[in-house]
């Protein structure tokens, strides 16, 4: 038996655009186990949504590979990937986007099970009424069209939609991003209920640390198309070993005092994509660069059990604290 | 002197589908050199206020129908539209969430940065150029001798929001009213662009008006916060006594809803615990229920909070809109 549900070798997607390439993605190597929850962070532009969309196939991978369930999915056909697509389903931050203004939502749920041929009609309807029960909406709301409903609502039918098929994993791009912090948790609850229901494995995409901090098993960073650290979740946010992961968590304004790090401050913004630093990617805003992070590209390697970091200097002192930080900054302005 | 005094306000948009409500009797007031943080969810009237307060609701369909704003001791409410231009951007700055959309496209960074100085203070074009340099370093834009130059599409999203916090501090505001500064950001970017917040405001003595949804921000920035709800107030405290001892149903139910997981707590994915949830969701303007706003999604809703809207009482060292913490609480046949 696989002990993986998903295994990612050093997957490629660039973007070839006027300006010039852009390297979307560079090499991510992951794993998602049956059942499991892997979280992805990192800045906007980064790449998150671009991982997501090449593992359902809706972008064409340059290289590597995708392994669902044991067979390579990365360079299938349309005819081979057909079954293999239920199995990995995706839901989108924005629900309203994301569904057919004109379509009622019964129709929207039905629609998966009529392409893939899954369901009789009548066993289509049945499922429908049970889909939407399942989510927390009313089955006898079937008829509506998505703009009659709230933005919480609107992204319950996308979950609805992306479980018609009974798939073993879902990708979650910010799937709670757009939504009120009181809908939010609602919303999150019903992905942990779902999961503990079907034994769903998620890959859940996020900027929200703290979000991805409750819902995932085990974390991933991701700068500039790379993925910088890998970890069980408690761990990452216990004990961050690359600085990039640090100054992100360093960042997150926590509502408890108690909860609040030392903040490392980044200098600059993210580079960008059409011309990725040498080297260490992250070596431009990072406190401990040095000429070797320009010359070569650190490879993930074991810092703990089951966690991995990419970096030079993983053992150089701590980043500096957060007055020290800071006050560099603002002497250098004034 | 009060800085900033909104008594009562209420603005209401006149729609086709009716009257709505957005603010509906909000009172707040900031004092010289303090950060007055406003939350709640969307559409609960935040950026409506913020609007009331600079003169730019929409009118039509929008309008101030009561109660009083009074800056620096002058009444706001009813102010001539050449009055209330001369103040904004001046004694008043402003930035807003999305800055590509308050930034002129056509416009240099620097002149525009300087068009507030010749507007406001007679600078000369070349004059004002200059001190568009001096506030690009202050707001730490790096190489500002060339930032000038740009135009903003060439910049990211935290540069664009600090040539807005330049433009909006050129006239050294006593009160910026900053509406979601740092939303649309990333969070190491939020982290710069809050952290110069606060250095401006300990430099100039600037209050802030902080409009936000989130939470943490408030926590790590505010000296005060309102909670509002469904165009009204229903909590206000000091910071950290709101966080340590919230007295509305509704701030109570928004703390739990946040994940917020301490550093050694070793449970992951399905080993945590559910999140506390507030159910159903926020009322729309048009069929707001006629006692408490709150009532239809409260746990601790009684008989009473159907009838009248509760007033804002002391409550654990702040006020809150709420019978479930009143004391002296009015019997039903009062309330009738
Ligand atoms: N279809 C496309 N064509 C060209 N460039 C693209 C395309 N999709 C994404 N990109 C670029 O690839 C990079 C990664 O984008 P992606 O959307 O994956 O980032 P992200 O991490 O999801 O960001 P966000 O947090 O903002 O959603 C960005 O520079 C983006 O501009
Ligand atoms: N021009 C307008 N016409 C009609 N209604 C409006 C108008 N502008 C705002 N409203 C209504 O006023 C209410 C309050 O809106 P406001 O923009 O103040 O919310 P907010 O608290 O700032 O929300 P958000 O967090 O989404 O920015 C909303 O219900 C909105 O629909
Ligand atoms: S490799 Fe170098 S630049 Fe990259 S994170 Fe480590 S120390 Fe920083
Ligand atoms: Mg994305
Ligand atoms: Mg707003």
């Amino acid at each position: 038996m696989n002990p993986h549900l998903l295994r990612v070798d050093d997957l490629t997607k660039h973007f070839r655009t006027p300006g010039g390439t852009v390297h979307a993605l560079d090499g991510v190597t992951l794993e998602i186990a049956p059942g499991e929850t892997l979280g992805l962070v990192g800045e906007s532009g980064c790449g998150k949504s671009t991982l997501g969309k090449t593992l359902v196939r809706l972008y064409e991978p340059d290289s590597g590979h995708i392994e669902l369930l044991g067979r390579d999915i990365a360079h299938l056909g349309p005819g081979a990937l057909r079954p293999l697509r239920r199995e990995i389903q995706m839901i989108f931050q924005d629900p309203f986007a994301s569904l057919n203004p004109r379509a009622a939502v019964g129709r929207i749920l039905e629609e998966p099970m009529i392409v893939h041929r899954t369901h009789g009609r009548a066993e289509r309807r049945a499922r429908v009424a049970w889909l939407m029960e399942r989510v927390g909406l009313r089955p006898e709301h079937a008829g509506r069209l998505p703009h009659e409903f709230s933005g919480g609502q609107r992204q319950r039918i996308g979950i609805a939609r992306a479980l018609a098929l009974s798939p073993k994993l879902i990708v979650c791009d910010e799937p709670v991003s757009a939504l009120d912090v009181s809908v939010r948790a609602q919303v999150i609850n019903l992905l942990a209920d779902l999961r503990d229901a079907f034994g769903l494995a998620y890959l859940f995409i996020s900027h929200d640390l703290g979000v991805v901090r409750h819902v995932a098993d085990r974390i991933a960073v991701m700068y500039l198309g790379r993925l910088v650290e890998t970890g069980p979740a408690a761990e990452i946010w216990s004990r961050p070993r690359h600085p990039y992961t640090q100054a992100l968590l360093s960042a997150v304004p926590q509502v408890r005092t108690e909860h609040r790090r030392p903040r490392v401050a980044l200098v600059g913004d993210l580079p960008s994509p059409l011309a990725p630093p040498s080297g260490c990617r992250f070596r431009t805003r990072c406190p401990r660069a040095t000429t070797l992070c320009a010359e070569a590209a650190p490879a993930m390697l074991a810092v703990a059990s089951r966690h991995l970091a990419a970096c030079h200097h993983l053992d150089a002192p701590a980043a500096p604290h957060a007055g020290t930080a800071s006050s560099t900054v603002l002497s250098e302005a004034s | 002197m009060t800085l900033l005094a909104i008594d009562d306000l209420q603005t209401h948009f006149f729609t086709r589908s009716g009257i709505l409500k957005a603010v509906d009797g909000v009172s707040l007031s900031i004092e010289p050199g303090e950060v007055l943080a406003v939350v709640g969810e969307s559409g609960c009237g935040k950026s409506v206020t913020a609007f009331s307060v600079l003169g730019l609701v929409p009118n039509p369909p929008g309008r101030i129908v009561g109660g009083s704003i009074r800056f620096e001791g002058r009444e706001l409410v009813g102010l001539p539209a050449r009055d209330m231009r001369a103040l904004r951007g001046d004694r008043i700055g402003m930035i807003f969430q999305e800055p590509m959309t308050s930034l002129n496209p056509a416009l240099t960074v620097g002149d525009q940065i300087g068009e507030v100085l010749v507007r406001h203070r007679g600078f000369t074009r070349r004059q004002a150029l200059t001190r568009a340099e001096e506030l690009l370093d202050l707001v730490r834009v790096p190489d500002p001798r060339r930032r000038v130059t740009e135009y903003p599409h060439r910049l990211s999203g935290g540069m664009r929001q600090r040539v807005m916090i330049a433009m909006a501090i050129a006239c050294e505001p006593k009160l910026l009213i900053a509406d979601e500064p740092t939303t649309a950001l990333d969070v190491t970017v939020q982290a710069q662009v809050l952290d110069l917040l606060a250095s401006i405001r300990a430099r100039f003595g600037m209050a802030i008006l902080l409009i936000t949804h989130d939470l943490g921000v408030v926590a790590e920035t505010a000296d005060r916060v309102a909670v509002m709800y469904a165009g009204r107030k229903v909590e206000e405290a000091a910071t950290a006594r709101l966080f340590a001892d919230p007295q509305h149903p509704y701030t109570r139910g928004l703390l739990g809803a946040i994940p917020e997981v301490a550093d050694d707590d070793p449970a992951m994915g399905r080993d945590r615990p559910r999140l506390s949830e507030i159910p159903g969701m926020v009322p729309a303007l048009d069929a707001m229920p006629p006692g408490c706003r709150f009532a239809p999604r409260c746990p601790e809703a009684m008989p009473v909070c159907r009838t009248a809207p509760p007033a804002l009482r002391p409550a654990g060292g702040g006020v809150a809109a709420c019978y479930a913490r009143q004391d002296d609480r009015p019997s039903l046949e009062e309330v009738a």
